[in-house]
């Protein structure tokens, strides 16, 4: 094998190349001062390689078992071909050519001197962790374009760019749903149930940037939002004067709605309301375990003269309270356990025989004479005809019906009753006529009757069971019957859901079964309701706040929205008048009367 | 710690800025549990917002000791004062933060600024431990040489070790040329911190066929596969050259110079591991901070942009 072997060496600037040419059976390679091709490093072995011919070309071949590095990689023998690369220690042979004549041409060279050498070796070495790829830089700015990018540009162009469209926060925030790409990241909490579906759109409430939410905002669904009072002069306080909606509701705070659930909104006033608000004459309520003013029901009483209910807030015990309801009702004896006659027997009576609750289930449906009176309460008034009644709730037309009646009993005949004329004992053939003196005669025994009937009926059985009659001097109208207060929802100031207490049995708050009057309020006393409720922040009782029973939003007319022009201090304030009426004097009742 | 040069930042000006820290933490807690906003805790009471505007305020100071440290000819406070405040405003910004929150967590740009804001003093607190403790290990460890000197010394022991082996015959050579090639200083992430793996399996094998070759079955039984599997064959390279006096003395040098080679690498890779073990919280801590600036402008503009 005929090999050119083209020694390269660097002097100064210049590459110098010389060459030698061999002629051997094998081309040796290695540290030994015998070799053909010497590599005096240390890490070659004496005889390290040889190359041989093979009849596909030049082959390389591993003396030592350490192998050598081709191209890179350490080999046992390879197939030389024209840009092949040995390294053997710091010495590099490269294939120039191979397959013309000579068959091959090696590139020889010493890469580096040996102390080069060693510092390329501990050059090479990495040991501290900046040598690794790491770089405090390249992370610190990375992660900073990262959550600049995520956190600040891309909500910002939702904001600002094209925006999802729609003519309301509903159809925006279905458009911007279907958007993958959207601002959530900047959602500082879990909005309210009721507000998440139009979640996406932000621009519903926060209308202008850098502003806080306005009541404009949250009226523009909420419309008919009532303020606190209806007195302005209370409403021009400072602490209701600039009243905003966001003051109590503040929304990203959880799915359970955005209602203040703190006390003290309320407390902050009406701890001590005298201080701010003397004119109103509120009683103090700090907290309702310890420090809440009594119930104070609506009491009816009635004016005879004006023939009217009036209503009043009494602030009394219950069981010195009496109301009147012009109803002669007592409770214990239609509850008697052991039953009460009946027409058809003995019956016992329970609490929802007459009070039914309405449909909601919070309160009931009005007692009536027609569904649970009548069935015991009968209006019958002649013996001989017990099925004929008297119309409820009609005394005028009492009268009438009765005299008509016996009228037409007297002029039929065949009555059985000793006392009366024979004109009336006497059967007759129907269309036989009677003669005047005959008639005359009948008519008066029926009048009589009649009128006999009527004492009886206001004044000693049927109306007067129940209800308080008068005797006039009206001859069309001879008794009135008073009108009868059934009037149920006694304490205003406060919501009550009966169907939230169903367990309870009716006698726990109401004692109606030893109630011997209609007189009586059976309602409960706030003793009863703290058996069971505590303060808002109770870990012992039903925590109750304010809101549970009271609402903020009470008055009567007056909205939120674009505030009225008050002046800045109301003349009513300053002077500290009564800006209501007081609450004990009765005030005419608005709400309709019930007739027996 | 405290008797250790590198804790004494801690204990700067009698621990002024701990007592500062301290009562500042102190507040927080007592106004956040005095406090009784309508609706809980939450970032939008007040409080909440002036805790919020001084856990800000606190960030972009924390983060100012990249500038000052930098800032050689600075005379605003020392630079170890400066330290002493970073560390104990830097825990103290870890309380008033999470009041800040109020407890409200959510997956969203305000989260991920406190997880960002805790990981930074988790890492801060971690770097402390490691300036405490590690320091000693180092000097333990180096004494008073350097690693460039040991390094040096490596290589050098790898040469001569090498010039003894080839008077041992080609195969105790080869054996030892392949050891020096494959020496291992450093590396990559993992084996700096966690140590360099041991030599690679084949090396091993080789070297096992090696002796069975030599018929020295007993020997590579008693074969244990680590860095130190050089030494172990030298011994039982060192009991057949016991026959010849000379040979024998040269390979006892060889195994000599390679157990030293093997202790300096085992010296100047731990070296490397406790400078990266004292290092590696500041890649946490610094880019962490400078993304956790970020996060803390996303999280302003996007609560009063949305107020």
């Amino acid at each position: 094998m005929r090999v050119l072997v083209r020694t390269f060496q660097q002097q100064g600037d210049q590459r110098i190349a010389t060459e030698r040419g061999l002629i051997a059976e094998r081309v040796t390679i290695g540290r030994g001062t015998d070799q053909d091709i010497y590599t005096p490093d240390l890490r070659a072995a004496l005889a390290h390689a040889e190359i041989i011919p093979d009849r596909r070309g030049p082959l390389l071949v591993a003396k030592t078992a350490n192998g050598v590095w081709v191209n890179g990689t350490p080999a046992q023998n390879a197939k030389l071909a024209p840009g092949d690369s040995i390294d053997i220690g710091r010495f590099r042979l490269e294939v120039l050519g191979v397959g013309g004549v000579p068959e091959l041409i090696l590139g020889y060279e010493e890469r580096r001197s040996q102390a080069a050498e060693v510092q390329s070796r501990k050059a090479s070495f990495q040991t501290r962790l900046n040598q690794t790829g790491l770089s405090l830089r390249r992370l610190a700015w990375g992660l900073m374009a990262l959550l600049l990018l995520v956190g600040l540009v891309l909500p910002l162009g939702m904001r600002y760019g094209a925006g999802p469209a729609g003519a309301n926060a509903r159809d925006r925030a279905v458009e911007q749903a279907g958007n993958p790409v959207d601002d959530s990241v900047w959602l500082s909490g879990p909005v309210s149930s009721a507000h998440r579906f139009f979640v996406e759109d932000c621009s519903a409430c926060h209308e202008k940037p850098f502003q806080q939410v306005q009541d404009s905002a949250c009226m523009a669904c909420h419309k008919d939002m009532k303020r606190h009072s209806d007195d302005e002069a209370l409403l021009s306080h400072p602490a209701f004067a600039g009243q905003e909606c966001t003051d109590c509701h503040h929304e990203h705070n959880g799915m359970d709605g955005i209602n203040a659930q703190s006390p003290t909104l309320c407390t902050d006033c009406h701890a001590d309301p005298d201080r701010e608000f003397a004119s109103a004459k509120l009683p103090p309520a700090a907290s309702f375990a310890s420090a809440h003013p009594e119930f104070a029901p609506r009491i009816s009483s009635f004016d005879a003269k004006a023939g009217k209910f009036m209503f009043a807030k009494q602030r009394q015990p219950m069981a010195k309270l009496r109301e009147t309801t012009n109803l002669v009702y007592p409770h214990d004896v239609h509850l008697n356990p052991k039953g009460i006659d009946a027409p058809d027997g003995k019956k016992t009576l329970a609490c929802n025989d007459c009070h039914q609750a309405d449909s909601r289930g919070v309160s009931f449906e009005p007692v009536s004479m027609e569904k649970h009176c009548a069935s015991c309460h009968r209006l019958d008034f002649d013996p001989d005809d017990p099925d004929r009644e008297l119309p409820h709730g009609r005394p005028d037309q009492i009268q009438g019906v009765i005299r008509d009646y016996y009228y037409a009993k007297a002029l039929q005949g065949g009555v059985r009753d000793m006392a009366a004329p024979a004109v009336v004992r006497e059967r007759r053939r129907p269309g036989d006529a009677l003669d005047a003196g005959s008639t005359r005669s009948a008519l008066a025994w029926a009048d009589a009757r009649a009128r006999q009937t009527m004492v009886d009926t206001f004044e000693r059985r049927t109306c007067h069971y129940c209800h308080e009659v008068q005797r006039t001097d009206d001859a069309a109208m001879p008794w009135t019957v008073a009108p009868v207060n059934l009037d149920e929802h006694a304490l205003d100031g406060a919501r009550f859901d009966h169907a939230a207490h169903r367990t309870e049995d009716c006698g726990s708050c109401h004692a109606a079964d030893k109630s011997k009057a209609s007189a009586e309020v059976l309602l409960p006393e706030l003793a009863s309701c703290r058996d069971c409720h505590g303060d808002a922040d109770s870990n012992t009782a039903v925590p109750s706040g304010c809101t549970m029973c009271h609402g903020f939003h009470i008055a009567d007319s007056h909205q939120f929205g674009p505030a009225k022009a008050l002046p800045a201090k109301h003349p009513k304030l300053s002077k500290a008048e009564p800006a209501v009426a007081p609450a004990t004097k009765p005030v005419p009742a608005a709400v309709p009367e019930k007739r027996p | 710690m405290a008797t250790t040069p590198h804790a004494s930042f801690l204990r700067y000006e009698r621990y002024r800025y701990l007592k500062f820290a301290s009562l500042l933490c102190l507040l927080s807690i007592v106004a956040y549990w005095w406090h009784e906003p309508q609706d809980g805790p939450n970032g939008g009471t007040w409080l909440g917002y002036t805790l919020g505007t001084i856990g800000a305020l606190l960030i972009v100071w924390l983060a100012w000791l990249g500038v000052r440290k930098r800032r050689y000819s600075s005379t605003l406070g020392t630079v170890k004062g400066w330290l002493s405040a970073h560390v104990y405003l830097g825990l103290a910004l870890l309380t008033i933060a999470t009041l800040h929150t109020g407890f409200q967590f959510g997956w969203n740009i305000h989260t991920v600024a406190f997880v960002l804001m805790a990981i930074v003093v988790l890492s801060g607190i971690f770097g402390i431990a490691a300036y405490a403790r590690l320091p000693t290990l180092i000097t333990e460890n180096m004494g008073d040489a350097d690693r460039e000197t040991l390094i040096d010394e490596i290589l050098d022991l790898n040469q001569q070790s090498l010039k003894i082996a080839d008077l041992l015959g080609p195969e105790v050579h080869r054996i030892i040329s392949r050891s020096t090639e494959r020496i291992r200083i450093g590396g990559g992430l993992r084996d700096q911190l966690f140590r360099p793996l041991p030599q690679g399996r084949g090396l091993l094998d080789e070297l096992r066929r090696v002796l069975a070759d030599k018929q020295r079955a007993a020997a590579a039984e008693a074969y244990d596969p680590d860095s130190s599997s050089t030494v172990i064959f030298m011994a039982g390279e060192m009991a057949q050259a016991r026959k010849s006096g000379d040979a024998a003395e040269k390979a006892r040098q060889l195994m000599e110079l390679i157990s030293r080679r093997n202790a300096l690498i085992t010296r100047v890779n731990r070296d490397i591991q406790l400078h990266a073990q004292m290092q590696i919280w500041l890649y946490f801590h610094v880019p962490l901070s400078i993304a956790l600036l970020a996060a803390l402008v996303a999280h302003i503009v996007s609560v009063f942009l949305y107020w």
